[in-house]
């Protein structure tokens, strides 16, 4: 854990993390070190990533695979501040590549034009957790 | 060797089943005394307890035919697969077998699971959560998914919810399907029940009877059934909080300067506020009020969202333009990327390299002053 403490995130809110998703306590140095890093090399500093980890520690106990098929997703559609992004909704790292390939087709079936939907996903990415 | 075995732990019965058990039957007693003793000895010295060592053997009595080089091999093996000490215990105590498998059979296994759209990472990190997963065959794991895919979830959902969930395989069609029937009973839709199930796979392992209580307790808050039901729709992990810890989560943003009535509000507008990290809350009311937008945080909660170092940015890029920001034109501060690009000629990320939240909250340690 001291890789969080690193980060800013304290004793009691790595407490109420574990409370939360007791799996963390099986996660690896290495994979807290990886999903850090991963976030670090989309720009985020020190403060979004506690924000990040905090408020959606499951993002811990996600796949780096899948993060990083996840992160190619959104570069490749044109996000063009995915620190940004995910600082403003955490829990869109608890999305697979193919969630957002559904979303945008779903959004293309109502007769959106593609940029629209990627400038309405990046202003609000909660829109991709309405159902 | 009868005493000893007594003395470790094993019961009569138990001492039947390994001496009546093939090989081990073939085996003088003298041979077997001393597999049971060496073996019993590398089994503690590797950390498991008698009990354990029990529990194993009665699984799987063949694990004192088994020479301590060959147990030692084995645990090499799986070493180099990237399984920790503790997760080879783990697995073992419930898939003994491991012992007896081949690394060569073992990688054959993983890479079944591989070909199902698993890498091999994630197939470690299944298995140590749910051993059984490893030795499963391929066909097994097929008809998981196939009866998976019949109660509605598509074959990317499965394969998601199983790496967030290790026990999604372990539990039967009929469970799962009762789970959504119970859940559907609550008053979503098929559709809705899954994507919930979807975003927060926990959710397979709560008795519906669990979250109905966590219903009852978030409604003590005030909220009514209704809200609590689009709460959870939107934001399922708030399911995974003891009713404590959301209180205390409202109590810190009532501590905000807020009324219970306006905090309520803002979570039924903006529900994933429950899981927010208060600092990143707290910075963003202070930042907001001290512009002069308050307001906005009750009556359009939902801007919220917006990462505080793009609103800082654009009010800073508005304010040096000569632009005073109010609750008439606020929402400037958020509209979208392209808007922004076409109007101002700048984009998001040269606003937030010239206009630098973090440079000036260190500048203004004691107060977000603008």
């Amino acid at each position: 854990m001291d890789y969080l403490f690193n980060i800013g995130i304290s004793e009691l809110e790595i407490k109420n993390i574990l409370e939360i998703y007791p799996n963390i306590k099986e996660i690896t140095k290495n994979d807290i070190y990886n999903k850090i890093e991963i976030l670090k090399s989309i720009g985020c500093n020190n403060r979004h990533i506690k924000n990040i980890i905090i408020s959606n520690p499951n993002y811990l106990n996600r796949s780096d695979n899948d993060i990083l098929i996840l992160i190619k997703k959104l570069i490749k559609i044109g996000i063009l501040n995915i620190n940004l992004l995910l600082d403003s909704y955490p829990y869109f790292l608890n999305k697979d590549s193919y969630e957002i390939d559904e979303y945008i087709n779903n959004e293309l079936n109502k007769e959106k034009n593609i940029e629209d939907i990627i400038n309405e996903l990046e202003i609000n990415p909660s829109i991709i957790d309405i159902i | 060797m009868i005493e000893y075995m007594l003395d470790f732990g094993f019961t009569e019965e138990n001492i039947n089943k390994i001496i009546n058990t093939y090989p081990l039957n073939e085996l003088t007693e003298n041979t077997l005394f001393l597999n049971i003793q060496n073996n019993n000895s590398f089994f503690i010295n590797f950390g498991y307890t008698n009990q354990e060592i029990i529990n194993m053997t009665m699984l799987y009595p063949n694990l004192y035919t088994y020479s301590i080089h060959n147990l030692e091999n084995k645990i090499k093996d799986l070493k180099d697969l990237g399984y920790l000490n503790k997760d080879i215990r783990k697995i073992t105590k419930e898939v003994p077998s491991i012992y007896g498998y081949s690394i060569e059979n073992i990688k054959n296994k993983l890479n079944e699971k591989i070909k199902l759209g698993y890498t091999f990472n994630e197939v470690v990190k299944i298995s140590k959560y749910s051993p059984s997963f490893i030795v499963s065959s391929k066909e097994k794991i097929k008809q998981k998914i196939e009866d998976r895919i019949k109660i509605g979830y598509s074959y990317n959902e499965i394969i998601k919810i199983s790496k967030q969930n290790p026990f999604f395989y372990n539990y039967s069609t009929n469970n799962i399907s009762q789970k959504v029937n119970n859940l559907m009973d609550l008053g979503y839709t098929k559709e809705e029940v899954i994507k919930i199930t979807v975003k927060e796979p926990s959710l397979f392992g709560y008795d519906i009877e669990i979250i109905k209580e966590k219903i009852r307790n978030i409604i003590t808050i005030g909220f009514s059934y209704i809200d609590v039901i689009y709460i959870i729709k939107i934001f399922p992990a708030c399911l995974n909080l003891d009713i404590e810890k959301i209180f205390i989560k409202i109590r810190d943003i009532i501590n905000l300067d807020f009324t219970k009535e306006e905090v309520l509000i803002m979570i039924k507008t903006y529900p994933a506020l429950i899981g927010c990290d208060i600092k990143n809350t707290k910075d963003k009311v202070i930042f907001y009020r001290s512009i002069g937008i308050g307001e906005m945080l009750t009556s359009n909660t939902k801007q919220m969202i917006q990462s505080i170092d793009l609103s800082y940015a654009r009010y800073s890029f508005f304010k040096e333009q000569g632009i005073e920001i109010n609750m008439d034109n606020y929402k400037k501060l958020f509209v979208q990327q392209k808007d922004f690009i076409s109007k101002y000629k700048i984009s998001n990320k040269e606003l937030i390299e010239k206009y630098n939240y973090s440079e000036f909250i260190k500048e203004n340690k004691n107060g977000l002053l603008i």
